[in-house]
């Protein structure tokens, strides 16, 4: 079966997530803007593009997946679900609203390590689907708040701290601890755990070996046992990788490609929005961001056919339309043309002019 | 995993020239880069760097885009600018701070809405945000010190470095709002796949930084 791909990296996802016993969500393109004015905060973009429908109420152009799947979602059962959505969104550069397409799972049920080291693992296989050269970076929330909350730095010193932390800014993490009074003990402990060595197996120890609060050893552990299911030779520690405690908790994660300078893939552990919607289940998931992977060179691959028609101006149409019929029940691909195509490529050349 | 080359985006000027001296004594050295040519690019295959100089303000956006692994810039443009970099050293050489000026003897009476020129709307704005003081701010792009004697506004937030051009013109600081410094900063994504030689020079930087 040689059916050229229309968007290889995308029917890829979809492939491997329907492998992996999730099944397609599929949703409308609006919700009602409540959902999405209540939390804000959740969403990258804060701008939303509304209209009034019919009946009056007040709807937005979907502006993210997992917020419409955990609303419709009911407590009392665990799902695995899939989706390949456009979500409309301001872009940081233009101010315009731009339209993007996002893949992703979400995990959503009785969520424990298993689960959540499967999640890691289709990530980790999401990636490859991109490119080999990939990285799949990990952190903890639970331990980060941790250790922010044993600093016990006033609201606006945390968020400088979370600032630097996010920013691998080591130098004024340190000028803003001695500013803030942090005890130095405290205070190399940050700096410690901001420059831990990326390797799993490296890091998880020395996550281990601290005692930063009551709670710490059995979370620290929690996390090792998760890590220690997966490819580690792509996988690294890094805790600049946050997300917003309001919503995700536990472990959080990003994606990178060689080759593209921003995240392709983000994720996380995220009870708390299921909190905010009245949900009592846990859930964990992620989305690769399709646009982002639009100019990478990855992606760029000749179309393959296995026939490819050439016809003239005196060609009998008949003969034309009997070879895509007879293609489409071989289960074969072909293209016809009046000349040979630029880019293509081909198994056999039928040249009926 | 890591790339052939680590591509590092210079400012254009006195920083970038000190910058590329420490680069240099750290051992990232590469031949024309200071000469005084229309090259836009220099490469040195045997350490593995390409150096290119770009405007100071750009340096952020060719990193936070990836088409720069590492480059410098000033503390000012990232807190001005925001970009999505990782901010891996302060290089202790471009030091100035982010002040507002205003004419000698101003007092804010916060009987009205304060009129602030600024190139810095963001840095102003947040300023004042923390304040409480309402403001309507006036973006500039140069001769920011004109803008009080003129009569368009009452003060300025600027980058201030020794404060000569502030005295000539009858302006004072009245209050600083941040050091500003050089900063090595670092494009995420090729932090992931070229971390051993991103560590390496920053640590050597950071010990000429330390002599």
């Amino acid at each position: 079966m040689s059916i050229p791909e229309i968007n290889p990296i995308s029917d890829r996802l979809m492939s491997l997530f329907a492998g992996c016993g999730y099944t397609q969500y599929k949703m409308s393109k609006f919700e009602e803007y409540e959902l999405y004015a209540e939390n804000k905060a959740f969403l990258p973009s804060k701008s939303i593009i509304t209209f009034t429908d019919t009946d009056g109420r007040l709807m937005a152009l979907k502006p993210d997946v997992t917020l419409s799947i955990v609303k419709n979602f009911r407590d009392g059962k665990t799902e695995k679900l899939y989706y390949k959505e456009s979500v409309y969104r301001t872009d940081s550069n233009t101010a315009a609203f731009a339209e993007i397409t996002q893949a992703g799972i979400e995990y959503i049920g009785d969520v424990d390590v298993i689960s959540l080291s499967e999640v890691l693992t289709v990530a980790q296989l999401s990636l490859d689907c991109v490119s080999e050269q990939n990285v799949l970076d990990v952190s903890s929330l639970a331990l980060l708040s941790a250790l922010l909350d044993k600093l016990c730095p006033d609201g606006e010193t945390r968020a400088k701290l979370i600032h630097c932390i996010e920013h691998k800014n080591v130098h004024e993490a340190a000028f803003v601890c001695n500013e803030a009074d942090v005890s130095e003990e405290n205070k190399a402990l940050l700096l410690q755990i901001m420059t831990l060595d990326p390797d799993p197996d490296k890091a998880c120890a020395v996550l281990c070996s601290l005692a930063v609060c009551g709670g710490w050893k059995a979370e620290a552990e929690n996390f090792k046992k998760v890590l220690s299911a997966l490819d580690k030779s792509k996988l690294r520690v890094d805790f600049s990788v946050l997300s917003d405690t309001n919503y995700y908790n536990g472990i959080v994660f990003r994606g990178y490609i060689n080759g593209v300078p921003s995240a392709v893939l983000s994720g996380g552990q995220y009870d708390m929005l299921m909190r905010r919607l009245k949900k009592t289940s846990s859930a964990v998931g992620f989305a690769v961001y399709l646009d982002r992977l639009d100019n990478f060179s990855g992606q760029a691959e000749t179309p393959y056919y296995d026939t490819l028609v050439l016809y003239g101006d005196n060609t009998d149409a008949k003969a034309v339309c009997n070879v895509i019929k007879s293609s489409a029940d071989a289960k074969k691909s072909v293209k016809t043309a009046k000349e040979p195509p630029e880019n293509v490529k081909y198994g056999k050349l039928l040249d009926l002019r | 995993m890591g790339n052939r080359y680590l591509n590092i985006a210079l400012p254009k000027g006195r920083l970038g020239e000190k910058v590329y001296a420490m680069l240099e004594s750290a051992g990232f050295g590469c031949p024309g880069v200071m000469d005084n040519s229309r090259k836009l690019i220099f490469e040195n295959e045997d350490v593995g760097v390409r150096y290119f100089w770009v405007k100071p303000s750009d340096v952020a956006i060719y990193v936070e885009r990836g088409a720069a692994d590492l480059g410098v810039c000033g503390k000012d443009i990232l807190l001005e600018y925001e970009p999505d970099v990782y901010e891996l050293l302060d290089l202790g050489i471009g030091k100035c701070k982010m002040a507002v000026a205003a004419p000698k003897g101003f007092v804010d009476g916060r009987e009205r809405i304060l009129k602030v020129a600024t190139k810095f709307v963001n840095i102003a704005a947040d300023h004042y945000r923390k304040a409480g003081r309402q403001v309507d701010i006036i973006k500039l792009n140069g001769s920011i010190e004109l803008a009080p004697i003129l009569g368009l506004s009452d003060t300025i937030v600027d980058i201030v470095e020794t404060g000569t051009t502030l005295k000539e013109n009858d302006l004072e600081v009245i209050e600083t709002i941040v050091q500003i410094s050089a900063r090595l900063i670092c494009n995420r994504s090729s932090y992931k796949f070229n971390s051993d030689v991103i560590i390496k020079l920053c640590n050597a930087l950071a010990a000429i930084k330390e002599k």
